[in-house]
């Protein structure tokens, strides 16, 4: 297996998670058509960049627009690693996110009953 | 609607004012309300003292949004027809409050906004590109053009109390807003107000540094919504 194929390999979990997630948003109508195309879009374009990394490589080479030693193994590993940690960060933050939004209207809400008792 | 932080030495006189003109127009069925933001001053005793002022502490100081946020709540949650906003500094005079409301009464819009970008004189020149680069930032991010987007006096009908809902619990909440107004399919009507600009309300409000932090905020809101329902 070369190398171009296991970073595909290794990647395109995240690639279909990101669709999927894209369609429930979707079809559950938390976003609307332009949002799902975009993010639809956003996701073939990451795809296709796994897809086509070795042309891609190979065509910004001869063309004199990068001058980087061709993808090594290690390269596979950090790059999936670096996506890992990007996509545990966000899961993290869309957590924190929403405990704050919950605590917001927690203390929201207890200040208008405190409020209420006292008038 | 007041929300207020440390404004113990103005909002009295704001709130005397409010409550003379609406003796003094007979207005019925007006709810005058300060969201206390967890002042560390006087601003809750002040409020006390002015009979008929519906007075609500925030526990925690929690932000201009917040506290703007716990207003929208209480309006939605009491049933109100119309809700106007307005600063605790003094900036905003009681006549332009009574004109926003007499305007979103007359159901052409859901909002109305009190723009003090259609005259800015007194407005000192930061102040004017403050504002303006906020509208315009607000455009770009959230395509959606409204001349005085910081402004705090606002009037909400009962459609837009129902609909808005925001996250930004610091000054963000301003373009927040204009983006949740705009994803609810709200309408928007601006009408020209006048600015009282004193010392103490120039020390108040966003400083020049709060924008950059501000801009962060949106732009990372802009970006975690895309991906995040």
């Amino acid at each position: 297996m070369s190398k171009y194929e296991l970073l595909l390999l290794l990647n395109l979990p995240f690639v279909i998670f990101g669709l999927l997630k894209a369609l429930m948003a979707y079809r559950t109508k938390l976003i609307d058509g332009l949002t799902f195309i975009l993010r639809v879009l956003f996701w073939l374009i990451i795809l296709a960049g796994l897809i086509f990394a070795e042309q891609i490589y190979t065509y910004l080479y001869n063309h004199g627009l990068t001058d980087s030693s061709p993808l090594s193994l290690p390269d596979v590993v950090l790059a999936t690693g670096v996506i890992l940690c990007l996509s545990l960060c966000f899961s993290a933050y869309s957590k924190i996110d929403a405990m704050e939004k919950r605590f917001s209207d927690l203390h929201e809400k207890i200040s208008v009953l405190a409020s209420k008792n006292k008038l | 609607m007041i929300p207020a932080y440390n404004e113990g030495t103005v909002i009295g006189e704001v709130l005397d004012d409010l409550l003379k003109y609406i003796k003094k127009n007979r207005l019925k069925n007006v709810t005058v309300m300060v969201i206390n933001d967890g002042s560390k001053d006087n601003t809750a005793e002040v409020v006390k003292k002015r009979k008929g002022v519906v007075l609500i502490n925030h526990l925690l100081n929690s932000g201009a949004g917040a506290a703007a946020r716990t207003g929208l709540g209480f309006g939605r949650d009491n049933g109100f027809d119309y809700l106007v906003s307005m600063d605790a500094d003094g900036q905003h005079a009681t006549e332009d409050a009574a004109r926003v409301l007499a305007e979103i009464r007359k159901g052409q819009a859901d909002v109305v906004i009190g723009s003090r970008l259609a005259d800015v004189k007194g407005m000192p020149w930061y102040r004017v590109m403050l504002n303006k680069g906020g509208g315009l930032f607000t455009f770009l991010l959230f395509g959606i053009f409204v001349e005085d987007s910081q402004s705090g006096l606002r009037g909400y009908n009962r459609n837009a109390l129902q609909k808005l809902t925001f996250h930004s619990n610091n000054y963000t909440y301003n373009s927040e807003l204009m983006w949740r107004i705009k994803q609810n399919k709200l309408t928007i009507k601006e009408i020209p107000i006048k600015a009282i600009y004193s010392d103490y309300s120039m020390s108040k409000g966003q400083t020049n540094w709060e924008v950059i932090h501000i801009v962060r905020q949106l732009l990372k809101f802009r970006i975690l919504e895309f991906f995040n329902e």
